[in-house]
């Protein structure tokens, strides 16, 4: 396997306060790489320096380098960065369009104006997300109407609909119902044969339950990255022990 | 005793939300009963004749219709990108805290302080003499501080989620502002702009050191000739003319007009609203 992302050394500031303390990690590709960790922990702000939207911060700095296939990506047009790695968010955000256009929106911006090619692309997308069969017969109405577990397939779709290699999922199924987050959990595992995924959670059982891999942090440190069964069963240090125990967090 | 304070509070607001109805109706009413049956469709399209006494409203009709589009011309771009730069791309400094209170201060300066200044700017200074344009510029002076901070709070409302969903998709700042923001943002913007019409309509101080005229049945295209105004014209009716009970039913026909026309424009704001909210 090979690895796909490398953070080397990374530490990270907003205005004078370091987030992130010299973070090390690389992160195979198709693979499912979980982030765990106490809320504060920096686990949101490690994986938003992936596709550079901490940027958006007039405040934010970055220390050390982020590699991409080898190549840093803060040396990279953002623009460019963000089409190779998508992203899906806590909460469900679909824009106020229909199903349609939610998941044909980064396609457009990418100039594709074919209707076809469209149509055959948001299908693809669709079902790729497990929800063609669900919306089939409304790809007109607005996103708006379908459940919160929907949405959040529907931004999935949204986010493979430009074929991104990696896909960066902040708690997607924190917003969810057990059985929406199944779904999206049964998703993940289908999905990490074509992308390289980066999962924020902080639920450790579906760390447990999703990854291959899994990152501990706490207080903005990395304390352990390992094969989610070592960290699981056989944690080398003594504080990813207490917390996949369950003993603080 | 906690329940009587609160049918209280609920009378209260209620009673306070019916008389500002009802005092909108009366005037109305009011107007409508004073114009003693002057009002027709002929009224609109007829200019004023016989020394005033008698005809309808057109030139100041169209006067302040022409000079509301002119307003709109030149405020409505200028007060939406600085109220877009400052919601999205202005850094917070000290210098931008400063030019914030100042527009936010701008929007309290009494309407006869514009006039004046537009008469030192633009009709002396510029050299545009009396003219429309000097008072669609002293109006849009005037509308500015209103467009831009009512562009800016509306902005700042827009749901950060949503921009980030676009800017994870790849869209650059303007993709977003036409995909995102612009979408959640522009009743907001709407209503800022037909609050600014409005008062273009409505506004006597302004326009009167610099274009209004109180008798000039032509009209015209020409922005840089003098021009009438529904308001000027009803001031001019009810305070300066000497058969004044003979042109008082043509005093309230015109302001009724005029009330017809800031209540079109509030119609207008409003239908767009519901256009856009059904999808919100």
């Amino acid at each position: 396997m090979a690895i796909k992302i490398e953070a080397r050394d990374v530490s990270v500031y907003f205005g004078s306060t370091q987030i992130l303390h010299n973070v090390n990690l690389g992160i195979e590709e198709k693979s499912v790489t979980a982030i765990i960790g106490p809320s504060g922990c920096g686990k949101t702000t490690f994986l938003r320096t992936l596709n550079r939207l901490n940027d958006l911060s007039p405040d934010f700095r970055l220390e050390g380098e982020i590699l991409l296939d080898g190549e840093n990506i803060y040396h990279m047009d953002p623009i460019v960065l963000r089409r190779r790695v998508g992203m899906v968010f806590q909460k469900p955000n679909p824009f106020p369009m229909s199903i349609f256009d939610n998941v044909a929106y980064g396609l457009r911006l990418q100039g594709i104006k074919d209707k076809h090619l469209l149509q055959e692309k948001v299908k693809s997308a669709l079902i790729a997300a497990g929800l063609w069969e669900e919306v089939q017969n409304r790809l007109s109405s607005n996103a708006f109407d379908l459940s919160g577990g929907q949405q959040q397939r529907l931004c999935i779709a949204r986010a493979i609909a430009v074929d991104p290699e990696v896909l960066l999922m902040d708690e997607p199924t924190s917003a969810l119902d057990p059985a929406a987050t199944s779904r999206v959990e049964e998703l993940i595992l289908e999905l990490k044969k074509s992308y390289t995924i980066v999962l924020v959670t902080h639920n450790m059982y579906q760390a447990a339950r999703v990854s291959d891999f899994t990152a501990f942090f706490l207080s903005g440190y990395l304390v352990e990255f390992n094969k989610t069964d070592v960290i699981f069963t056989n944690p080398r240090d003594e504080r990813t022990q207490r917390y996949v125990t369950g003993k603080f967090g | 005793m906690r329940k009587a304070f609160d049918s209280i509070w609920v009378l209260l607001s209620a009673i306070a939300y019916f008389s500002a109805v009802v005092f909108v109706i009366w005037v109305a009413i009011h107007l409508y009963a004073l114009s003693r049956g002057k009002l027709s469709l002929a009224f609109l399209f007829t200019n004023p004749s016989s020394g005033m006494t008698a005809g309808g409203v057109f030139a100041p009709l169209f006067g302040s219709i022409y000079l509301a589009l002119w307003v709109l011309i030149i405020s409505a771009p200028i007060g939406v990108l600085a109220g877009v730069y400052f919601a999205e791309f202005a850094p917070d400094n000290t210098l931008t805290r400063l030019l914030r209170s100042s527009i936010r201060t701008l929007s309290g300066v009494p309407a006869i302080v514009y006039g004046l200044f537009g008469l030192a700017f633009f009709v002396r200074f510029m050299n545009l003499g009396l003219s429309l344009l000097a008072s669609a510029l002293t109006l849009s002076v005037m509308n500015l501080p209103v467009i831009i901070t009512t562009t800016e709070e509306a902005l700042r409302l827009v749901p950060n989620a949503q921009k980030e969903a676009a800017i994870a998709l790849g869209a650059n700042s303007w993709e977003v502002w036409r995909d995102v923001s612009f979408k959640y943002a522009s009743s907001g913007i709407v209503s800022g702009l037909f609050l600014a019409l409005s008062r273009a309509l409505g506004e006597t101080a302004p326009i009167l050191l610099t274009g209004v005229v109180f008798y000039q049945p032509t009209v015209t295209l020409d922005p840089t000739k003098t021009f009438m105004a529904l308001p000027y014209h009803i001031f001019i009716l009810s305070t300066q003319h000497s058969k004044f009970t003979e042109v008082l039913p043509i005093a309230a026909a015109s302001g009724f007009v005029l009330l017809l026309m800031v209540l079109f424009a509030r119609i207008l704001a409003y239908m767009y609203n519901r256009r856009i909210q059904r999808w919100l």
